[in-house]
């Protein structure tokens, strides 16, 4: 009885999250594999050798909406939340509008919400004064960054996508299309109320 | 076509001078931009709207300047749906029984879709089948809610088919299928039970079927019909409360059933529309399209030159890559490819459309210089069918109608606006995108 439960709710899955890849928005400009492997908590593959944390990834260095170069370890012993985005893509906006009311919520805790926009500065600059977003934004202009998003486990580029943090620089859990408040309280939460 | 481009930008022009300090984010009140009438259009109204529209997303990304233009152009049809909304009340299409009846299904969708949504909540997913699927999914995220969503979907429909089978028990409903045959009266009951009953007419518009359709088919709408009713019911015995919904229906509906009634009185019959396509044959009409190459430069002399050396067997596309003074043109060897006959410069289209193809043009002076021309190929003129335009010439003529419609209206029904006169050039920015 659960057997053949488990197999077609396991087929309608696989159904089901190959369209949601589909629904989401690829920067790529190669095509979308139908099914592309899973990503999550510990789903990149540590290289031998030092442990793969944030801080010993490739350091970028990105202008700011606020006139200021910025690197992720300015963030160091926050619970980071770096969200690549795009100002034309609608799903990235929806987002944005929980992301806000979460950095409000968890300031204090430490979270940190970082916006990754692969856009156009003054695109970028307009959906922050028109959302009145409340953390930072960095410009990665898409020509120029494409990689970026690749070089952080998403190896097909589709946004919004979302890599999470811990204060060890750890990262904990990455998330591609919209990340709602379930995922959040079950990935980040957690993650928040341990003080460093 | 020209029309409405001017139309646009005096709009734009107007609206984006008297919205331009208005902002998107609700200010902590929200303020009456427009009365009309005993009526109102209010800033969260207005952001509602534009967070509900189809550029909601590009919206968020424009400068402040277009954002007031749109903004304006947004609460202009606010406005107008009140207006329509008035007219409607005035003459009493709020009262007519399609309206009511229109009214009446929406709110029975709306407690319907309200107690299968309380349904749904019902189920959850069973601790250690919860903990099968994120065995089986390894944390893939996507994985995991689909897993879910298809578990309960299954679920649902289990629940859904038992709740309805205790409702039709319960109501002792009898169906009467066998009265589905030709000479059907419109108050043939072909479904009862003790809260409702479903006569021919509620399911099958008499209007809309002259004669008998298919029996299968009117079986499969006497059967949601039936569902529908049920299930209402049974919600409103619950004393689900869907007034909030029901309220912002309406406020759409009416002012869109005063249009509809209207444009039926516009276009009165299929004749309107013949006779305006006889009136306005242009707009069947597909223009010629002319694959172009060209060669630009700053004096005749030169322009005479080059032309010379083309006549002797040079190609003008290498010419124009070397000598042409339009940095576009000479980037792309002079192929500057197709024009619609009839926009662009005036002198190269008139030309152009003489010109042999394959031959190199006389030299002609625009403001722009000398130019050479050749036509490489073109797509003659055709004409689309009068069915090939028959909704867009009753758009066009909706869109004729409409202004001075909507005239009248602000003329009969008092409208004030409460919005910030801002600088002038702002509009002036607008007027230029």
């Amino acid at each position: 009885m659960f057997r053949s439960g488990t197999l077609s709710f396991l087929f309608v899955a696989a159904v089901l999250a190959a369209g949601t890849t589909v629904a989401g928005v690829s920067l790529a400009a190669e095509s979308i594999p139908a099914r592309t492997p899973p990503q999550a908590a510990g789903a990149m593959n540590p290289p031998a050798g030092p442990p793969d944390t944030a801080w010993s990834r490739e350091a970028f260095s990105l202008p700011g909406l606020d006139g200021v170069k910025h690197t992720l370890a300015e963030w160091k012993g926050k619970v980071i939340m770096l969200n690549f985005w795009a100002t034309w893509c609608p799903s990235c906006q929806t987002e944005i509008s929980d992301f806000i009311a979460f950095q409000e919520e968890y300031r204090a805790q430490g979270l940190q919400v970082v916006g990754l926009g692969l856009d156009v500065e003054q695109k970028l600059r307009n959906v922050q004064r028109t959302l009145e977003i409340n953390y930072p934004i960095l410009v990665a202009d898409p020509a120029r960054h494409a990689n970026l998003i690749r070089q952080w486990g998403n190896s097909s580029g589709v946004i919004p996508y979302t890599v999470v943090i811990d204060r060890e620089g750890q990262i904990i859990y990455t998330h591609r299309g919209p990340l709602h408040r379930d995922a959040f309280d079950e990935n980040v939460l957690p993650l928040l109320s341990g003080k460093h | 076509m020209r029309m409405k481009i001017d139309t646009k930008l005096i709009k734009a022009m107007t609206w984006a001078a008297l919205l331009a300090a208005s902002q998107l984010p609700a200010i902590a009140a929200s303020q009456v931009l427009a009365s009309i009438g005993a009526m109102q259009v209010t800033s969260d109204e207005l952001n509602a709207a534009i967070a509900s529209s189809p550029f909601s997303t590009q919206f968020a990304a424009m400068n402040e300047d277009d954002q007031a233009g749109l903004r304006g152009d947004m609460l202009r049809r606010l406005v107008a749906s009140r207006l329509l909304t008035l007219e409607a009340q005035r003459l009493g299409l709020d009262k007519s029984s399609d309206y009511r009846q229109d009214i009446e299904n929406f709110r029975l969708g709306l407690v319907y879709r309200h107690y299968m949504d309380k349904l749904r909540e019902r189920i959850v997913v069973p601790p250690d089948t919860l903990a099968e699927m994120k065995q089986q999914m390894k944390g893939d995220a996507d994985g995991l809610a689909a897993a879910k969503a298809a578990y309960i979907s299954n679920q649902y429909k289990l629940l859904k088919q038992t709740t309805l089978e205790n409702l039709k028990n319960q109501d002792h409903v009898v169906l009467h299928e066998e009265r589905i045959k030709p000479g059907i009266k419109p108050d043939t009951v072909l479904m009862e039970g003790k809260s409702f009953h479903i006569k021919y007419a509620d399911i099958v518009n008499p209007r809309e079927h002259s004669t008998l359709p298919n029996p299968e088919w009117i079986k499969e709408q006497l059967y949601k019909r039936g569902e529908l009713l049920l299930i209402a019911n049974a919600a409103d015995k619950l004393g689900v409360d869907v007034s909030g919904k029901l309220k912002q229906y309406q406020k759409e509906r009416l002012p869109a059933l005063m249009l509809e009634t209207k444009t039926r009185e516009w276009i009165s019959s299929e004749k309107t529309l013949h006779d305006w396509f006889d009136k306005h044959p242009e707009v069947a009409t597909i223009p010629e399209r002319r694959h172009i190459g060209q060669l630009v430069v700053a004096t005749r002399k030169e322009a005479e030159a080059l032309r010379a050396r083309i006549l002797k067997g040079e190609s003008l596309f290498t010419l124009a890559g070397q000598y042409s003074i339009d940095p576009l043109g000479r980037k792309q060897n002079g192929d500057i490819g197709w024009l619609v006959a009839g926009r662009g410069m005036p002198e190269l289209d008139r030309a152009s459309a003489k010109l042999e193809d394959g031959k190199v043009s006389d030299v002609i002076e625009t403001r722009a210089g000398f130019h050479l021309l050749t036509v490489l190929e073109r797509q003659p003129m055709s004409r689309k069918t009068y069915a090939g335009v028959r909704d867009r010439i009753a758009q066009l003529i909706i869109n004729e109608k409409l202004p001075p419609y909507l005239g009248d209206l602000e003329r009969r029904y008092k409208v004030s606006w409460n919005v910030i006169q801002a600088r002038d050039d702002s509009a002036q920015k607008v007027l230029k995108q």
